[in-house]
């Protein structure tokens, strides 16, 4: 069961994996929204939390797949052993990474012993050579006796906790308390329902779903949704759909504009439609000549 | 990114989620950490600001700008700023030294009841001397819109109507307890508020965001007639706005000084005598044809003279005596330029054409940040930002298209800096301004 987070009207996927799913099996693509774990700065490529479309939400919790849920608002009394787990998880983190460092610092350390010596040998020799007399340590250049350093580094090792490495998560960890949303009444946070737009989107979505077309937002483009023939990232888009109610007045103008930008973005102009009798007709718009 | 407030860092919500998803800040609440769902969930609600806006924000974000909220009150007009009296001008803090890190360990705590009220107040040149703002004891930052816009005169009111609107609730004797104001800006201030009461009994007490008081229209102003021909005795009182805050006005009946007035008779020298007799030779008075005397006002003597001078032209019938008539009479424009714009019908029109005027309607769309751009040359500093590089609306493709009226409003709110529209669509973000155009004139002359 998918849980899909909505908040003000907006669907959001937190679990990589539930993305996952949604997109191979399902065939909702939805937008990522987040900045990218790794690289946070760019603007190429973004990372969780996933958003869907109000039309991929419904369709998820229609198909029984997805439930829309919202955290429960209120205060949580955080209990005093989450707390103590939390600070024991940070002690044995922090032991773990001392040690890690600890172990990495010494094999440093001896892969650098040899050039560590002949350095304090050449220096050793440049110093007494100045002043013409030889230093008390001339006896310990033994070649053998282990560094001073590597003796005293267990006592010398500093690795204070600021020092650590933590983890942030995207996802919430543990048991929340969450409240199931019932997809077909408008709240506050779904406020969809209802909506003759969003009805005649959705059963156009579904529709084109159903076909096994892929569809994606399609703001810039000036209409509802871009339609793919297969996964986004495999294709480009064949059509432009746009959303018109059933018998209505659609300026010329419109519908030249429409025409006019499918044809410079190689993209066929959709027009959708849902009849009384809950068929869905679609209109197609191609720039040809004259005959 | 981050202001100080009572000595302490805050972000807003949008700068602390940013950082947090960076991986820079690590967020605690109730001393535990929150996950970057938990976050969004927390900071991002109703009550502080959508996701739509975030969304913007972190992009421009990632893209490499430096945003900052958009607070209305440091606007002036060009004007303002010719007479020097634009709040960057003022004297700056000189106690404004940089903030000692605090040995805090887990970075900025992020602040849940301040994140929100702590947007609207956020005027940071302070004139008095390093004081904290902070000694009047209220919880809300509200009363940083007295203190801190002490440097602007009494003729710029609205950025302290709100402080003042909320404070006239909390405290009556505030003006009195704020040592730092001088003192004839609290004394002018008093009436202020009152009057700023009065004024908009529409904008809700709680309004945050204060609103620009419009210019005075002088067509709406009337002015009493008390010359001879209509005499108007009895004159009503001044609106009170239009009068200085310290003076009253009143009605009055002025029937006794008339009759006083225009009594004696006018003493002529006798050159005069000779002047006016010489010109009653010639001179025919104006009121000795019938048909003026026939003519009740104004327009009907403009009438009687434009038919006159056509009775004197003989204009040809067919043009000028149907309901359309030509524009221009031949002779009548000495140069190609003239006659050019005497029959131009579309005047060019500036976007801050009457924007004064608008009436204050609530409006869907609002001005969210203002973007600079981080390079050397623009030279931002948090406490002397300068001028953006633009104004960002945040608008999604469900919503209308703003109208002209919002625009305008838009463009009279953001000075001289364009607006731009961040229409955000599940995901994607697309831009959209505004830019000034202006026809070719043919002839230069």
């Amino acid at each position: 069961m998918i849980l899909i987070h909505v908040s003000q009207g907006a669907a959001l996927v937190w679990s990589a994996e539930e993305a996952r799913q949604l997109r191979e099996r399902h065939g909702l693509c939805g937008t990522p929204v987040g900045g990218l774990a790794r690289q946070p700065r760019q603007n190429g490529r973004l990372g969780l939390p996933l958003r869907l479309l109000p039309e991929e939400a419904r369709l998820a919790a229609e198909s029984g797949s997805g439930v829309l849920v919202r955290g429960r608002a209120g205060a949580e009394a955080r209990a005093e052993e989450e707390e103590r787990e939390h600070r024991e998880r940070a002690q044995r983190s922090h032991q773990e990474q001392r040690r890690l460092a600890l172990q990495e610092k010494r094999s440093s350390l001896q892969g650098l012993a040899e050039r560590i010596r002949q350095g304090r040998a050449n220096k050793r020799k440049r110093i007494s050579g100045e002043t013409g007399e030889l230093g008390p340590e001339a006896g310990e250049d033994d070649r053998s006796a282990p560094l001073k350093e590597l003796e005293e580094l267990e006592r010398s090792f500093t690795f204070p906790p600021e020092s650590c490495l933590v983890q942030i998560h995207t996802a919430c960890l543990g048991p929340r308390n969450l409240e199931v949303l019932d997809w077909r009444s408008a709240s506050e946070d779904w406020p969809h329902p209802g909506d003759p737009r969003h009805a005649l989107r959705y059963s156009v979505f579904k529709d084109l779903r159903a076909q096994g077309y892929h569809l994606t937002s399609a703001g810039k483009f000036g209409g509802d949704f871009l339609v793919y023939p297969g996964d986004p990232m495999r294709y480009h888009a064949h059509y432009i759909a746009i959303c018109v109610p059933y018998k209505t007045d659609l300026p010329l103008q419109d519908t030249v504009t429409a025409g006019r930008l499918g044809s410079n973005v190689k993209k066929t102009v959709l027009l959708c439609s849902v009849t009384e009798a809950e068929r869905i007709v679609y209109t197609s718009l191609r720039w040809s000549g004259i005959q | 990114m981050g202001h100080v407030e009572h000595g302490k860092q805050i972000l807003y919500p949008e700068e602390a989620l940013y950082l947090l998803e960076c991986g820079s800040i690590q967020i605690y609440y109730r001393e535990l950490p929150l996950s970057i769902q938990e976050s969004y969930e927390i900071l991002l609600s109703a009550r502080t600001i959508p996701l739509q806006q975030y969304q913007v924000y972190s992009h421009l974000k990632r893209l490499g700008y430096v945003l900052m909220r958009f607070n209305p009150s440091t606007i002036c007009s060009s004007y303002e700023r010719q007479l020097y009296l634009d709040p960057s001008r003022s004297d700056t803090d000189k106690h404004h030294r940089k903030r000692k890190r605090s040995h805090s360990q887990h970075g900025a705590r992020s602040k849940k009841s301040h994140s929100d009220r702590s947007a609207e107040m956020k005027n940071d040149q302070s004139i008095t001397v390093g004081r904290p703002q902070s000694e009047l004891g209220l919880q809300d930052a509200t009363c940083k819109g007295l203190e801190k816009g002490a440097a602007e005169p009494a003729l710029e009111p609205p950025q302290n109507k709100a402080g003042k609107l909320q404070q006239s609730d909390d405290r009556p004797s505030m003006e009195v307890s704020g040592p730092q104001a001088k003192l004839e800006r609290t004394s002018s201030s008093q009436p202020m508020s009152g009057n700023s009461v009065a004024r908009s009994p529409g904008s809700p007490l709680a309004s945050s965001v204060p609103v620009r008081k419009p210019r005075w229209d002088f067509s709406q102003i009337k002015f009493p007639n008390v010359g001879r021909d209509c005499p108007q005795t009895k004159l009503t009182a001044p609106d009170r706005t239009l009068l200085p805050p310290n003076i009253l006005g009143r009605a009055s009946d002025e029937t006794a000084w008339q009759e006083k007035i225009n009594q004696k008779q006018e003493k002529l020298s006798r050159r005069e005598q000779e002047r006016m007799r010489r010109a009653s030779r010639y001179k025919t008075d104006v009121n000795k044809d019938r048909r003026v005397r026939q003519c009740v006002n104004w327009k009907e003597y403009k009438e009687l003279l434009r038919w006159k001078r056509a009775r004197n032209k003989k204009l040809p019938a067919h043009l000028w005596m149907d309901k359309v008539e030509p524009l221009l009479k031949p002779g009548q424009a000495s140069s190609t330029g003239e006659l050019q714009q005497q029959i131009c019908i579309m005047q060019s029109a500036h976007i801050l054409d009457r924007a004064p005027w608008l009436q204050e309607a609530p409006e869907n769309v609002k001005i969210s940040f203002d973007v600079y751009q981080a390079d050397t040359v623009a030279e931002f500093r948090k406490t002397h930002p300068g001028k953006p590089f633009s104004r960002m609306c945040i608008c999604s493709f469900d919503g209308p298209v703003p109208d002209l009226r919002a625009m305008k409003k838009l463009a009279f709110q953001s000075g001289e800096v364009p607006v731009v529209f961040a229409v955000v669509d599940s995901g994607d973000i697309s831009f959209y301004t505004f830019k000034e155009f202006k026809l070719p004139v043919d002839v230069c002359h």
